[in-house]
């Protein structure tokens, strides 16, 4: 095999400088603080002085790393739950720009974190986030005017990656959130991460790419972002699935560890099952970035199909075989329930991900 | 909407729950019918004003007798009165005062604690709370600690309760308390009523998902309780619970809850990228399947229940099923409404359109669903009762 499905000492280290660094600072208590306040510049900061957003770019566009980097560092912001926009910022939008003709213009930026973009596609009664061309924003002479909803990580853009048409084929376009007729309006998610409307009046943008060009980079965000959120979502059920163990063997009813109940322990090794399947096809998609692009349409789909369901069954459990401590917000198991039952409200419906799933695969091969 | 007989019910039955609709149609503040049908908060004033109302009509305690203020209805009744109320979005009041300790006052209290204790439920101006879990004291709830201590006529209480909903609104608890050592411990545990103002009772708030207030940690701390607040005998609680719980099996199934959240689940796929979708199309027919198949189990309890026939076995079903499709709707609707229902509605709002800030409280729905399968004996523990009561295993 040529693929050893673990991370390299180097990949290690990464992870582990991210896992220390919110060890350290960023306690339960101070997220617990953070999660109704919003975009957490304190934490953002942190993060990008550690200099390990390069590791999220690959190395022909400015960065150090790639996929598997992305794997390695959103395992621990997972497990920890950091509250800031990197998936949104640095690796959908962000994978955008930097991979885009404009790329070498922003790479110093974005891997400083002193650039945030966000993708700004969906309008309207628009709620598949993976139909990207189903609208698009009315623009003549570079200008665009219109709204664009359910904007992740939006409430702390510095940038909005913004789809729109003239008339004819789709264009991806950069918009400063200061631009003049930019407002932004902003809320928070159950998880507590950030979401936006903005709306834009005559607002002057860049073009970033237009017709396929803007379709390739549309789509190898998406699926960039939704690896990196596939990988946070495992890091979130590993939390999980040392947690429960962990509370069913220190908590006695009936003058027993409740772990000692068979039926208990059947339920954590189904977590198990699910969450190996969950890490194997997350693998999948992240190697997926260097095969034909239907190929990795197709990993990537799966992945998000397999985690999705995964996240819903160990998020359930976890609660569940905590009892009514599962659902205290004293406990971190109440917290990764939340962010794990976001995961397919942002990232859109299984029957979605199957219907892209089907066109993507070859039924000849499995 | 024309309605069909359903199988065992008459047209006076029928007749009974159109004279419901038309009333709760006529007199619930439609503000507080549509928060409760989007699953947002309603006040604890919003819960009285509607149970003043139901007293009003003489319908506020369906469970208990009409000689003590209740509806005295029969087992149909009761089952039509649950059915719509949830159908039709109405609040659902000081369940533990009406559906619990109510009952249990009735039948085991004396003449004495019925004159006292009852009036104030039905006036709403009362508002109890349940203190029978514990920290050690869940699923395993006969190992509870909360002790009370003779003094004289009185008891002396000092233990900790759990998860005590509502306790931050009541100013009254009915709590399990140990009064006596006993061989077998579900023996010497009594019932203890007393005011949330004695001295010595304290309340902090537990946040649950989503940010919910509704649970609480309540310490007690050598709370004085009046020997005349002990209802029925001492050391007797256990056996009355058994029979209190009995009352509420077809409550507790919520089936009217499903079907309304069935209904719900059809509003919201009018629209969105799932509506055409074939296969959560058929989704949704398989949970209207299970809606039935909870429905008719209920229909099959209650046949023998007015038969004068014990239900038997088929009875427990009822809590794990009801809970499962209560929650398996819950998830449906949620992902059916798509990334609005990932907005925190206690956030700053975003300007959505009606119908879809009417789909801001499905997460929370659903997060607060998962209580259903851990509280009033847990899905393990239902299967536990099935396997060793049941099938003898
Ligand atoms: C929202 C909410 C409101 C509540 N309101 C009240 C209230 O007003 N008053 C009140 O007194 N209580 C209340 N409760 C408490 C509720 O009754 C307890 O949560 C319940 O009894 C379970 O106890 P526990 O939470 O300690 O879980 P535990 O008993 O610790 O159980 C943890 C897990 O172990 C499983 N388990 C336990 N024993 C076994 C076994 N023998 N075999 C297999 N599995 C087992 C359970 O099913 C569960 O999955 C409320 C709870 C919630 C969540």
């Amino acid at each position: 095999m040529t693929v050893a499905y673990v991370f390299s000492e180097d990949q290690g280290m990464l992870a582990d400088s991210v896992a220390r660094f919110l060890e350290r600072d960023y306690p339960p208590a101070r997220r617990r603080a953070a999660l109704t306040a919003g975009f957490d510049e304190m934490l953002w900061q942190g993060l990008a002085n550690l200099g390990l957003f390069g590791a999220l770019f690959d190395e022909d566009q400015g960065g150090f790393g790639g996929p598997v980097e992305t794997m390695a560092l959103f395992g621990p912001l997972g497990r920890h739950m950091a509250l800031a926009p990197v998936l949104e910022c640095m690796v959908t939008a962000g994978s955008i720009l930097a991979a885009s003709t404009l790329g070498p213009d922003h790479t110093e930026a974005l891997t400083t974190g002193t650039m945030r973009p966000a993708l700004a596609t969906l309008e309207g009664q628009a709620r598949d986030p993976w139909d990207v061309t189903a609208v698009a924003l009315p623009m003549s002479g570079g200008m665009l005017s219109g709204a664009k909803r359910w904007v992740q990580g939006g409430d702390a853009a510095t940038h909005f990656l913004v789809t729109a048409r003239d008339g004819g084929a789709l264009s991806l376009w950069l918009v400063a959130a200061d631009a003049p007729g930019v407002s932004v309006t902003s809320s928070l998610r159950i998880d507590g991460h950030g979401i936006a409307e903005v709306t834009f009046d005559s607002s002057p943008g860049t073009l970033v790419a237009s017709g396929d060009e803007a379709a390739r980079l549309l789509s190898l965000g998406l699926d960039r972002g939704a690896m990196a959120a596939c990988a946070q979502a495992v890091g979130e059920m590993d939390a999980l699935m040392e947690a429960t163990p962990e509370y069913l063997r220190g908590r006695e009813q009936y003058g027993v560890p409740l772990a000692s109940f068979q039926a208990l322990q059947h339920r954590m090794a189904d977590m198990f099952v699910a969450l190996e399947c969950a890490r194997s096809l997350c693998w999948h998609g992240t190697l997926a970035f260097e095969r034909p692009e239907a190929d990795r349409r197709a990993a990537v789909a799966a992945a998000l199909v397999q985690v999705g369901r995964s996240a819903r069954f160990i998020g359930q459990q976890a609660v569940q075989l905590h009892g009514g401590m599962g659902m205290s917000e004293e406990m971190p198991v109440a917290h990764h329930f939340l962010s794990l039952t976001t995961f397919g409200l942002v990232r859109g419906a299984e029957p979605l991900h199957l219907r892209r799933f089907e066109a993507a695969t070859d039924p000849e091969r499995t | 909407m024309t309605r069909h007989l359903d199988p065992g019910f008459t047209e006076a039955d029928e007749a009974f729950r159109s004279e419901l609709r038309a009333f709760i149609e006529a007199e619930l503040d439609p503000a507080v019918r549509d928060a409760v049908g989007r699953g947002a908060s309603v006040t604890k004033a919003q819960h009285q004003a509607w149970q003043r109302k139901l007293a009003a009509k003489g319908w506020l305690a369906p469970n208990w007798p009409k000689e003590y203020g209740g509806a005295g209805w029969n087992s149909v009744r009761r089952f039509i009165f649950d059915e719509e109320t949830a159908l039709m979005d109405t609040p659902r009041g000081n369940v533990p005062a009406i559906d619990l300790v109510g009952p249990l006052i009735c039948t085991f209290g004396t003449e004495e604690q019925k004159a006292r204790l009852l009036p104030g439920i039905l006036s709403s101006e009362d508002w109890w709370c349940q203190g029978f879990s514990e920290p050690g004291a869940g699923s395993d709830l006969a190992s509870l600690r909360t002790r009370g201590l003779r003094d004289g006529d009185d008891w002396i209480v000092t233990g900790t309760k759990l998860w005590t909903s509502h306790a931050q609104n009541a100013n009254w608890m009915f709590a399990l308390v140990r009064t006596s050592e006993h061989p077998k411990k579900q023996g010497g545990i009594s019932y203890l009523v007393f005011p949330m103002d004695s001295p010595g009772v304290s309340v902090t708030p537990i946040i649950t998902l989503g940010g919910v207030h509704a649970v609480n940690q309540v310490f007690l701390d050598e709370v004085r309780v009046p020997g005349a607040n002990l209802i029925g005998a001492e050391g007797d609680a256990w056996r009355m619970t058994g029979y209190v719980l009995g009352l509420e099996r077809l409550v507790g199934a919520g089936i009217g809850h499903s079907q309304r959240l069935l209904k719900h689940l059809r509003d919201v796929l009018k629209t969105g990228p799932l509506a055409e979708d074939r296969a959560f199309r058929d989704r949704v027919a398989a949970l209207h399947t299970d809606v039935l198949a909870l429905k008719y189990t209920a229909h099959r309890v209650l046949a023998a229940e007015m038969a004068g026939e014990p239900a038997g076995t088929v009875v427990s079903v009822l809590k794990l099923k009801g809970a499962a499709v209560q929650q398996d709707l819950a998830e449906a609707i949620m992902e059916a409404a798509g990334p609005v229902a990932a907005v925190s509605p206690r956030a700053e709002p975003l300007d959505l359109p009606a119908d879809e800030d009417a789909l801001l409280w499905t997460a929370t729905t659903y997060l607060d669903r998962r209580k259903l399968s851990i509280y009033g004996g847990s899905s393990e523990i239902q299967r536990n009762i099935i396997a060793r009561r049941i099938l003898k295993i």
